[in-house]
């Protein structure tokens, strides 16, 4: 293969190449009640190459991988048809590197039986299904994934990568008459399928919680003083922040670049932000990125302050700044583009019953059901809130659905808890445009967030 | 192919093999500049048995004689714990039951990446010329596709499709507010106009120029073809056979029960001539036909794959199709999806209905759809675009607004039905449909 890729990478006329190539199993199993709905093993073998010529960029994804330097050829043809009408694309400078990258997952998931895994799904569909006599249904997800990846460029980075992912999420769903509610837990992570099991009481729990939720008033409309715990608040700081911090949605806007100039004060001075895949064994976790630039951690707010941003090669380039090793690709059949990795909010000092004491009607709002963005607009849900009076939590209401504004809400965050956690784990991931679900990992202490609109009947 | 579906059928009681082969080309402007141009060539195979009464079902990349050894026992190992199979893979289809819809077009396979860029080019031109200070983001999406299915009864079948996909955004910045529009639309035939959707753009940049103060309570909601989405998806979770079957839909058991306003009509159409959603069978070889879902407000059914239909004691409606996340689609195993979804439309005239409008919010794009509790119907969505309208006039664009309420309830209680259904995002065709009162939730200043 490797002699395969370096041919493939001499004499190819063009400014910059890079291969790509790819090789993953994957493991699926879904349980819907007591029944398998899917068990599935797939195998996915194929490349990608990308080249920049004149300034322009080409991208050919494929399965034949015998056939590469063909692959390469296109590409660099179709630069050349981009550079035609274009061709101002770059890249920051980056230490070319030759590395060899092996997870050791504590029980590699790989050496259990689809049996055996089926049957830990099993267990805590029945669990749930037993918890209470209002939960009509469940469903358990089970995923993984390995992957060994190359990649190798022009500038003599040649990177072999493997990496393990191994995720759970189980849904109970609670029914009375025309009523039905729902909740989940996820588990997992890149260390190993030890990161799945155990996972009974918290499935109960999720049951119980499901069938509670059933007597819940839904919330009234209008704008409130929120707590988020670490959870929702992790999903809150992908949603709200994150996405604005990728760099390819502004670098070549003049006007979006002013407003997301460094130095400007972007939330109240007890924010501090920061992404990373450097911080070791999360789900956004790695050592290189798709470009072959290493991991690195990247302060995005300090004091409330925009001190950084998620950069590719090329957004690094265009914007004088240095790459932050944030070029993802779902898989080979797609290019890089940036996202984020392992996004969190730092830890603060308030604890959660100083949070709550002075709020005189708000709500608490535990964990996200997802969330989306579009650039400075946010919006994401709570699977669970109650409502705060007089500084205690009171009476459970759902439906909580919050959205904001990025430049007006982080100026509104008035209190950081000093209990970070991380969300890990689960079937899913970030979307953007059609590459999803990438593996990313959020977190946050609890924090307290004034004058958020909260939809309502 | 014959091979290889005989060397699994010789394991087991029952084989079917599924063959993708696609070539994409997308070319992507960016910042009103040509920013990509790609192909994306991807292949797949999945293999299905039922081995001693249960499914097994696996997937790879490698079509080639050698890896088929390799497939097969993969699906062997999924087919020991697999579940019981309820079903039975579907015999040769039957001639003149109906005729296969038109889905391949020879002036889209010939597309080259040339000509793309010449049509994103003009999209750019369309918009920046209204308005130089847009900013434009454009995806044109040529894709050729060749679906084979062979099963052990001699079912299946294949076919070659071709597909069109355009989508736009235009954004405006001032200050701190950003101003975002999009479109998406296509077809399988060569004759669809790409730079409608540059039309379709600047007609809503047109009307957004100006920010409306929007206050919280209850109001009349009018959601366009496109703003209606989180409404449908409700609808299609609850008509969804898998959902009904396990008693999580709430129109679980009501088959033949009026559910909503009788003027709300709903299919599923695989049938239709070059639309994007069609095809002549679905993924598991079964013919595709028209599938009544909601008349005249009543239940007529669900939509199913075969296993789902088996478990419920009903016929697959054709709606078995694979998803999987990320491209390979294949890797999926066949779950109920529908097609085109269309919803019928009304007979008021929409500017009847806007100026029927004394203090109310019209919804043209959301975000946030899929987040709410999708099973009971209940939706509260971030109005990513939508228009404040007062004594019966637009006014200008509202921001940082939600709007909520139950599907169910709020298409049972529907003002007024738009007397044109146009497609949205490609997926599905419907009208504008206006609500006397929906929970309406902003931003005070």
């Amino acid at each position: 293969m490797r002699n395969l890729i370096e041919d493939a990478l001499r004499s190819h006329g063009a400014d910059y190449v890079d291969i790509r190539i790819e090789d993953t199993t994957r493991t699926k199993i879904s349980l819907r009640g007591r029944s398998t709905d899917e068990l599935s093993v797939s195998r996915s073998t194929g490349g990608c190459v990308r080249a920049l010529a004149g300034g322009g960029w080409g991208f050919v994804s494929f399965n034949d991988i015998v056939n590469l330097k063909a692959h390469v050829e296109l590409a660099v043809s179709q630069a050349r048809l981009v550079s035609e009408a274009n061709g101002d694309s770059l890249l920051a400078p980056v230490e070319p590197v030759i590395d060899t990258v092996v997870p050791t997952p504590a029980v590699d998931p790989r050496s259990i039986s689809l049996a055996a895994k089926q049957a830990l799904l099993q267990e805590y569909s029945q669990i749930m299904l037993g918890a209470s006599p209002k939960i009509q249904t469940t469903t358990v997800r089970y995923r993984d994934t390995y992957s060994k990846k190359i990649f190798a460029s022009s500038e003599g980075a040649f990177i072999e990568q493997e990496q393990c992912d191994v995720g759970t999420g189980c849904i109970a769903i609670a029914r009375e008459g025309d009523n039905v509610q729902q909740m989940f837990i996820v588990a997992g992570g890149v260390d190993g399928y030890q990161s799945v099991e155990g996972q009974h009481d918290r499935a109960r729990e999720c049951a119980r919680r499901a069938a509670l939720n059933l007597d819940a008033a839904p919330v009234k409309a209008g704008q409130y003083t929120v707590v988020l715990d670490p959870a929702l608040a992790g999903t809150f700081v992908h949603e709200a922040f994150g996405h604005l911090s990728e760099s390819d949605h502004i670098y070549e806007n003049d006007t979006l670049r002013d407003m997301m100039v460094l130095g400007k004060q972007f939330g109240s001075p007890i924010l501090d932000i920061t992404d990373g895949a450097a911080v070791p064994g999360h789900r956004g976790s790695y050592r290189y990125d798709d470009e072959g630039t290493p991991a690195s951690l990247t302060p995005l707010i300090r004091e409330g302050v925009l001190v950084g941003r998620l950069h590719s090669r090329e957004t690094a380039g265009k914007m004088g700044e240095l790459p932050t090793g944030n070029a993802r690709a779902i898989n080979y059949r797609f290019r890089p583009i940036v996202r984020m990795t392992n996004t969190y909010i730092e830890n603060g000092s308030t604890t959660f019953e100083e949070m709550i004491s002075d709020i005189d009607e708000g709500i608490y709002a535990i964990d996200a059901y997802g969330g989306e963005t579009a650039m400075e607009m946010f919006t994401f849900s709570a699977m669970e809130a109650f409502m705060i009076r007089k500084g205690r939590i009171a009476e459970r209401v759902r439906n909580v659905v919050l959205t904001g504004n990025v430049f007006e809400t982080l100026m509104h965050i008035d209190a950081v808890g000093n209990d970070l956690a991380m969300n890990d784990g689960g079937t899913g991931g970030c979307g953007r445009g059609q590459q999803y679900p990438l593996q990313v990992s959020d977190g946050s202490p609890h924090i307290r967030i004034r004058n958020v609109v909260v939809g309502g009947n | 192919m014959r091979d290889l579906l005989d060397m699994a059928a010789g394991h087991a009681d029952a084989a079917e093999l599924y063959i993708a082969n696609s070539e994409t080309i997308p070319a992507t402007f960016e910042m009103n500049k040509l920013k990509h141009v790609e192909t994306r060539r991807m292949q797949g195979v999945a293999l299905r048995v039922i081995k001693s009464g249960r499914i097994g079902f696996s997937s790879s990349t490698d079509t080639s004689k050698s890896a088929a050894q390799e497939l097969i026992s993969m699906t062997a190992d999924s087919a020991d714990v697999g579940e019981p199979a309820k079903f039975d893979l579907p015999g040769p289809l039957l001639d003149g039951e109906s005729a296969a819809p038109l889905i391949y077009d020879d002036g889209i396979a010939q597309l080259d990446a040339d000509a793309l860029v010449g049509m994103g080019q003009e999209i750019v031109d369309i918009i920046t010329e209204y308005d130089p200070s847009i900013k434009c983001g454009v995806q044109l999406e040529r894709k050729v596709e060749d679906i084979a299915i062979a099963n052990s009864n001699r079912g299946g079948g294949n076919y070659r499709k071709t597909t069109l996909t355009v989508m736009a955004d235009a954004l405006l910045v001032e200050g701190n507010d950003i101003f975002e529009v999009l479109d998406m639309d296509g077809s399988c035939c060569s004759d669809f106009d790409h730079r409608s959707v540059a039309h379709e753009v600047l007609e809503r940049v047109k009307l957004g120029r100006k920010i409306a103060e929007v206050h919280t309570g209850r109001m009349p909601v009018l959601f366009t073809h496109r703003g209606i989405m989180p409404l449908l998806m409700a609808l299609q979770s609850a008509l969804n056979g898998k959902t009904a079957l396990e008693g999580a839909s709430p129109l679980a058991g009501r088959i033949g029960r009026r559910v909503l306003d009788p003027r709300v009509c709903v299919y599923d159409d695989p049938t239709r001539d070059w639309a994007l959603g069609s095809c002549p069978m679905d993924g598991e070889g079964v013919q595709s036909r028209r599938t009544p879902l909601i008349e005249a407000g009543i239940v007529k059914g669900f939509y199913y794959d075969l296993q789902t239909a088996g478990r419920a004691g009903t016929s697959s409606t054709g709606n078995g199709f694979r998803q999987a996340g990320a491209g390979d689609y294949f890797e999926g195993q066949p779950t109920p999806a529908l097609t085109n979804v269309m919803v019928a439309p009304g007979c008021e005239r929409l500017d009847d209905m806007i100026a029927s409008m004394d203090d109310g919010v019209i919804v043209d794009q959301v975000m946030g759809a899929g987040q709410g509790n999708i099973l009971t119907g209940d939706f509260s969505v971030n109005v990513h675009l939508g228009f404040k309208v007062e004594k019966g006039k637009i006014v200008g664009r509202v921001k940082d607004t939600m709007v909520a309420g139950n599907a169910m309830e709020a298409l049972s209680n529907i003002a007024a039905i738009s007397d044109c259904a146009k497609w949205a995002f490609g997926e599905y065709s419907s009208p504008a449909f206006l609500f006397r009162s929906l929970g309406v939730a902003a931003k005070g200043r």
